[in-house]
């Protein structure tokens, strides 16, 4: 099967969301893109 | 085993021997008991412990040996005390060698903590229970009712997986096939990010390495486009979370940086005009929330600095430096910095020097052109030199120009083209007019940061020679004398023996300057060799230094000009060595 287009999810926004005010401090696109990638490996893990 | 030296052993030598080492065995089983607490054992397990020991050679046969024992123990009464029970008789003594009197030890044992704890107790009653389990009131009904079931959650009883399973035969039906074992799914975690197949089961570090690019291009699109985050020099915040800037706080910053007169740091403006302190836990969403703000801010402020140093001006601040031309015309006189064909390649090399690892360093001769203006030309190769603006709409960069000879930093700016404008370096004046003579040989070496640079030279013996100037009040050249300690490039060098025709002349009028092939005939004109034909030639380097008076041109600029033919008066004689001529039309 084909694999599907990755979605960005409203979930995984607002979970990076509540990751970025609970550091305090302003992140550079790629800290942000990694945290991303573990919230998208989390949701997707935790459906099995 | 001090004790034992106290104890004096009665018997026969034998029975000593067997006395001692029975107390020893008793002592060593009872190493952790107190030293008056009863050491019991029985004859019949000292038999066996003597019977499996045959290094101790006390008697020949079992019988004698029990006898022995038990004759050697009692003839140390004082050490041992005899207790009959139900397995025969029983040998007590004490750590101490002492035989424990039975009526001491009862008394004893009524002031031990056991005693003492248990004095008085009973065995509690139900109500007791009751009370100590906090639930001595009777519990209501209702609470320990256990309610019926709205719908049975399983429609037949479940067998207890405990108990063992009754096979019933029912010949009627067909034994029911149980089903093979459903072999483990394997999910498919493949997903398409940005037109790369990723794993999201695979190891997240893999990820992250493999695909990070493809993840930050899908993330960085979004999230430039949702309203909840915002951006300031590639990092991002919770817009709601940031600190807003009152009108009060924007006024005290426009007028601190108009009164300061000069791009400011966002750390001055935090601790100096919004008096914050830099040591605040909260310093770096400060920074983050000023920036941002202040971008905000398109009408009073415009942001002038790097991603390391981020400067702010107020719209209303001047440039910096007070050039000659004004800032259009530099901009527009810059304009052939655009075509590539016309743009001369700078010498730029890596820095030498302790810790000049990666920087790079351009060489160049400057000309009256800059000096009188304090610019520089930004070309293709001095490029690579220059720092990059953080933000899109950022035209200009403010630059830290050092001149370490001379213990002086300079303020600069270098104004980004676009358009028909060229890009280049102003606010210098006060440095090359200080430091440098049109024609010196010297070199801007980029510094720690990325709008840092110094100005070397290597310092040479002062002379004196009779340069062109400009006297602005008569609108006259003139030629005085000038000292200078920098090294020169001879041909660039202004001086009355190569130019002193223009010795009381006016400067090319606004027309001319704007028609390249006039100032190009003036400078055949003043600096050529004229032919025998009525023709003048020079070489384009001789033509370069009075060409750059008043308008920069490049040797690429110039050559072009010759060449075109558009202006067919010029002719380019000899390419390998530059030689043009002009001949009158």
């Amino acid at each position: 099967m084909e694999p599907q287009e990755l979605r960005i999810e409203e979930g995984d926004i607002r979970a990076l969301i509540e990751r970025l005010v609970t550091s305090g401090t302003p992140q550079t696109l790629d800290a942000l893109t990694e945290w991303y990638i573990g919230i998208v490996i989390q949701r997707t893990g935790a459906g099995e | 085993m001090a004790v034992l030296s106290v104890i004096e052993w009665r018997g026969t030598e034998e029975e000593q021997q067997t006395a001692r080492t029975v107390y020893e065995l008793m002592a060593a089983s009872g190493r952790f008991r107190a030293d008056d607490a009863p050491l019991r054992q029985s004859l019949k397990s000292l038999e066996t412990f003597f019977s499996s020991q045959p290094s101790m050679q006390l008697a020949s046969n079992a019988g004698d040996l029990a006898s022995l024992i038990e004759r050697s123990l009692s003839a140390n009464g004082h050490v041992f005390a005899r207790e009959e029970g139900d397995g025969g008789p029983y040998f007590v003594t004490t750590k101490r060698g002492i035989a424990p009197v039975a009526e001491d030890a009862a008394a004893r044992n009524l002031h031990s903590f056991r005693s003492r704890l248990f004095e008085g107790a009973r065995e509690p009653t139900e109500e007791d229970l009751k009370a100590i389990r906090g639930v001595a009131r009777d519990i209501p009904e209702i609470i320990m009712t256990v309610p019926e079931p709205v719908h049975a959650v399983f429609p037949d009883p479940i067998s207890d997986p405990f108990e063992p399973a009754i096979f019933e035969p029912e010949p009627d039906v067909e034994p029911v096939v149980e089903p093979a074992p459903a072999p483990a799914v394997v999910v498919d975690r493949r997903v398409l990010v940005a037109g790369a197949v990723v794993d999201l089961g695979a190891d997240p570090n893999s990820i992250v390495e493999n695909h990070g690019a493809q993840f930050r291009e899908v993330l960085g699109r979004y999230l430039d486009e949702d309203f909840r985050f915002v951006q300031f020099g590639g990092e991002y915040y919770v817009e709601d979370r940031l600190e807003r800037l009152s009108k009060g706080q924007l006024r005290d910053i426009k007028d601190y940086i108009t009164e300061r007169n000069e791009p400011l740091t966002d750390e001055e403006l935090i601790s100096d005009a919004l008096r914050r302190p830099l040591q605040n836990a909260d310093y770096n969403l400060w920074r983050f929330t000023i920036n941002y703000r202040l971008s905000r801010e398109k009408k009073d402020f415009r942001f002038v600095g790097t991603a390391q140093d981020r400067l702010w001006a107020t719209t209303s601040l001047p440039p910096i430096g007070q050039s000659f031309r004004k800032v259009s015309e530099l901009a527009q006189d810059y304009r052939y910095l655009t075509d590539p064909e016309l743009s001369d390649e700078e010498s730029v090399t890596p820095a030498s020097g302790v810790d000049a690892s990666g920087r790079l360093e351009m060489r160049h001769v400057l000309t009256w052109y800059e000096s009188e203006n304090g610019v520089l030309p930004v070309g293709r190769s001095a490029q690579l030199l220059m720092p990059d603006p953080l933000m899109d709409d950022q035209s200009v960069v403010v630059l830290r120009v050092q001149d370490p000879q001379n213990y002086a930093t300079y303020l600069a700016e270098l104004r980004l083209g676009g358009g028909n404008r060229g890009t280049y370096i102003a606010g210098l004046e006060e440095l090359f007019q200080n430091t440098l003579v049109p024609g010196a040989i010297f070199s801007l070496v980029q510094g720690a940061n990325s709008n840092e640079f110094t100005i070397e030279y290597e310092r040479q013996p002062a002379q004196e020679s009779r340069l062109l100037q400009w006297d602005a009040r008569r609108e006259r050249w003139f030629f005085g004398p000038v000292v200078y300690e920098c090294p020169v490039d001879s041909s660039y060098l202004l001086t009355e023996e190569r130019v002193g025709q223009l010795n009381g002349r006016k400067r090319a009028s606004d027309a001319d300057r704007r028609r390249p092939e006039v100032l190009l005939q003036a400078a055949f004109e003043l600096v050529g060799e004229r032919g025998g034909d009525g023709s003048i030639t020079a070489l384009i380097d001789d033509l370069m230094p009075v060409m750059n008076i008043d308008r920069p041109f490049s040797r690429a600029y110039v050559q072009s000009i010759i060449e075109s033919a558009q202006y067919p008066q010029f002719t380019l004689e000899d390419p390998s060595i530059g030689l043009a001529a002009y001949r009158a039309q």
